[in-house]
């Protein structure tokens, strides 16, 4: 069972993934910020963090600074957001990044299948 | 020979020198035709002089007791020609200077009459001394003297005081200068009277005789002060020679007094038996005293004296003008520079330049005027008064407000930028024709300086100005830039920000539908199915729209990037094409991908966008195509472009809308809005994006048969 760890501050929207992912079969571990995930980290290593970039507190380029300034890591990093202007992906790109997702073009279970193809 | 010297010889040392200064002023009073009563005057006066102080002469030449007789003629010739000259100052002091006083013709009459008659009288009389024989002079007492003698000194003191009178009346009525003048003469006769009254009045009471007979000769004091005072406030042409021949009289004099000095000498050393021989060597000593005294002076010397022009020192300074640059900074100084040049050489009271300024017309309003139709130098006393009576009146009050004697007019291209204005010379000279024309040599010069110094001053007053408004609105500018730089940032971050914010709820909606419509949360009625499915189509559509938005106005801001990249086009048209094979089956439209063999271009543009447009041109095609129709896109080459074609078989676009295809939210009539779904805005960007790739795109289409939409792309080889 892969496990995955969601970022992402919208509540709706956030159990939307959650509920997704489970229907796809993956163990899921929330976290609501920057921080929250980090937190998290400590004690659920997962196989794909999927990261929103717009979050309070310490956003998503934060927590992928943080990551990266940890070295080499077991999981992959899925960004999702709306931010669509090329030096935001590119900035994501460069902390890190595996695969920058938009969230308006995919619906949840199309979401779940892109993250399949990567793992 | 021993006659010669039972005069003195200061006597006659005296006498020759009284002759030829009478002889060289005379000559020069007849030069030029000039004729006025008062050098006529002065003229029959040195006349008179003359024949008085040679027939004085040839009485003691010829006192010798065998002469006796031609002696006392001589004697009475003199005391004739004695009383003559005094008629002459007379008559002198009468005519000069010119004046309204006017003594009736009657008295006038009367005098000459009774001059005539005693001259007449006084050379057939022997009642000037007791004695038929004459005295020798040293011996003359009272007693001696004759009735005719007092009638003669009476006559003397009478024409003394008359001319004094006359001076007196004339004094009030004239100028300055006529004034000056009568002064001058006045001065030199009181000088004669008191030389003669001291001399043969009163030291004799005392015992004393000397100089009594030179006495004649004292009436020079007269002659030089009544000439001086006649030349010297006009006749420039007789003030240049005069003082140039002043200095040769005054050489010729030394000269001659040398020479006698020299003999004098010799005869009190040498005995007489070889003083013939010595003779030549008097006259070169005399040659050589001659040109040595004239060393002293040059020809300038007497020039103040005569209130003459310093026409090298003049022509040098103006060469100052022309020269130097440090009047070039400032007007003040150029005035002052100016004025001291012409002020010391030209012996005048003042010169001035004037700048016509927008108000100067206004103070002298009929100079400005004179100047637009006369373009050389206004001399006062030339033109102003040989003009016509209104422009003479109307110009001369004018220029006395300006004490202007001399008016230069300063032109630059026609324009009359200022006056250049001299006053009046010292004893009110004429303005030499020589002087005029250095003046107008001066004249561009002077006009060049003046101009380049308003012109400095004023482009100096306009750049600062200028450079003052620059400064502010350079400010404004930066301040303003900043400004829009701020609120660019700001737009770009809410930009961002709002595409996320309106997009997160839309993402939900859509989310959440699609999980219903998966019916994996339970199954759904047809009616339900329906509806959610329009939630969710219409969700796709507001995220689309606003995707859209964001890209029109980042074209619009030109925030979009271009990228240029080196692309295959017929490969890469080909598999956007492909990728829409299997949506167009499932339509059942026939999808078609056309281009030369020979043909593959490889083109600089940028892949993304091209890709974009295809698949918004494909999507139209696509959604507006019915069943069983068909698209196809072609390749072509024309000229320096590369034309797409994309043509389908679809429902047209009619000949109204065509024209409005490109703008933005156009998207066809109302109804068939309803049946495609699409946001109106892909046309707008696609036609943005193809022009800027440096292309064109247009519509080629006819209601039910189909449309064709073109576009090119730059292409070299």
């Amino acid at each position: 069972m892969k496990k995955i760890l969601i970022v992402e501050d919208n509540l709706d929207l956030h159990e939307m993934l959650r509920i997704a992912f489970t229907l796809e079969g993956f163990e899921t571990q929330s976290g609501f910020s920057g921080t929250e995930a980090l937190e998290c980290l400590q004690s659920f290593i997962p196989d794909i963090i999927f990261l929103d970039i717009m979050m309070p507190h310490m956003d998503g380029y934060q927590f992928l600074q943080v990551i990266a300034s940890r070295g080499k890591r077991p999981f992959r990093i899925v960004a999702y957001s709306n931010l669509e202007r090329p030096k935001d992906i590119t900035n994501a790109r460069n902390l890190g990044v595996d695969l920058f997702l938009k969230k308006s073009d995919y619906a949840p279970m199309e979401l779940v299948q892109q993250i399949k193809k990567l793992l | 020979m021993d006659v010669l010297f039972s005069m003195t010889w200061i006597s006659q040392c005296l006498y020759l020198i009284a002759t030829i200064a009478t002889l060289v002023l005379g000559g020069i009073l007849v030069h030029k035709n000039l004729v006025s009563e008062a050098r006529r005057s002065l003229l029959l006066f040195s006349l008179c002089f003359i024949l008085w102080l040679g027939s004085l002469y040839f009485g003691f030449v010829f006192l010798k007791p065998e002469t006796s007789q031609i002696s006392l003629w001589f004697v009475r010739l003199s005391y004739g020609f004695g009383t003559l000259v005094l008629f002459w100052i007379v008559s002198f002091f009468y005519h000069f200077p010119r004046s309204n006083f006017h003594i009736p013709l009657l008295w006038r009459v009367i005098f000459w009459m009774g001059t005539g008659g005693l001259f007449v009288i006084t050379i057939f009389t022997s009642r000037i001394y007791h004695s038929t024989e004459i005295i020798i002079p040293q011996q003359v007492g009272k007693d001696i003297l004759g009735p005719w003698y007092f009638l003669s000194a009476s006559y003397f003191l009478l024409s003394f005081g008359i001319s004094m009178w006359i001076a007196r009346m004339k004094y009030h009525q004239l100028r300055s200068i006529e004034k000056a003048k009568i002064r001058i003469a006045s001065v030199g006769l009181a000088v004669f009277l008191t030389l003669i009254l001291l001399t043969n009045v009163l030291l004799p009471m005392f015992g004393i005789i000397i100089l009594q007979l030179e006495s004649p000769v004292f009436s020079l004091a007269f002659f030089v002060s009544a000439f001086y005072s006649m030349i010297k406030y006009r006749f420039l042409d007789v003030k240049f020679s005069l003082s140039r021949a002043l200095k040769k009289i005054i050489a010729f004099c030394g000269a001659v007094l040398a020479a006698y000095l020299f003999y004098l000498v010799f005869r009190i050393f040498i005995s007489s038996s070889f003083l013939i021989y010595w003779n030549p060597f008097i006259l070169a000593f005399a040659l050589i005293a001659y040109f040595w005294i004239s060393r002293f002076f040059d020809s300038s010397t007497f020039h103040r004296f005569f209130g003459l022009t310093n026409f090298e020192y003049f022509s040098s300074q103006v060469e100052r003008i022309k020269q130097e640059d440090e009047f070039s900074h400032s007007l003040p100084a150029l005035q002052k520079h100016v004025s001291n040049i012409f002020c010391k050489s030209l012996g005048i009271r003042f010169a001035k330049v004037i700048v016509l300024e927008k108000n100067s017309s206004r103070t002298f309003p009929n100079l400005v005027r004179y100047f637009e139709t006369h373009q050389d130098i206004l001399v006062k006393k030339e033109q102003v008064l040989l003009a016509s009576e209104e422009i003479k009146n109307s110009l001369l009050k004018e220029l006395k407000l300006l004490q202007t004697e001399v008016c230069v007019p300063l032109f630059r291209l026609q324009t009359l930028v200022g006056f250049f204005i001299l006053g009046k010379k010292r004893f009110d000279d004429l303005y030499t024709a020589n002087e005029i024309l250095a003046l107008s040599r001066l004249v561009p010069y002077l006009t060049l300086r003046l101009t380049a110094l308003l012109y400095n001053s004023e482009l100096q007053k306009e750049v600062a100005h200028k450079t003052e408004e620059l400064k502010k609105k350079n400010q404004e500018l930066v301040s303003s830039h900043k400004k829009l730089k701020k609120l660019d940032q700001i737009k770009d971050d809410f930009l961002s920000i709002a595409s996320h914010e309106l997009r997160t709820p839309m993402t939900v909606i859509k989310g959440y539908s699609d999980f219903l419509l998966s019916q994996r949360f339970g199954s759904l009625n047809d009616q339900q199915q329906d509806f959610l499915k329009k939630i969710f189509t219409n969700a796709e559509n507001l995220i689309l729209l606003v995707s859209k938005m964001l890209e029109v106005s980042a074209l619009e801001a030109g925030k979009i990037k271009f990228e240029k990249k080196t692309v295959a086009l017929k490969p890469f048209l080909k598999d956007i094409v492909e990728e829409f094979y299997l949506v167009c089956k499932a339509k059942n439209i026939s999808l078609k991908f056309q281009c030369e063999k020979s043909f593959d271009p490889f083109i600089i543009t940028d892949p993304e966008k091209i890709k974009q447009i295809m698949t918004n041109l494909l999507g139209n095609a696509y959604k507006f195509t019915p069943e069983k129709g068909s698209i196809a896109v072609s390749l072509l080459k024309i000229n320096k472009y590369v034309k797409i074609d994309v043509r389908d078989t679809g429902i047209g676009i009619p000949l109204e809308e065509q024209k409005n295809i490109f703008k933005k939210f156009q998207q066809g009539k109302n109804y068939l809005r309803q049946a495609f779904s699409g946001t109106g805005l892909g046309l707008n960007i696609t036609k943005g994006f193809v022009e800027h790739l440096g292309g064109s795109i247009w519509i080629e289409s006819e209601k039910g048969k189909g449309t064709c939409f073109s576009f090119t792309l730059p292409y070299k080889k």
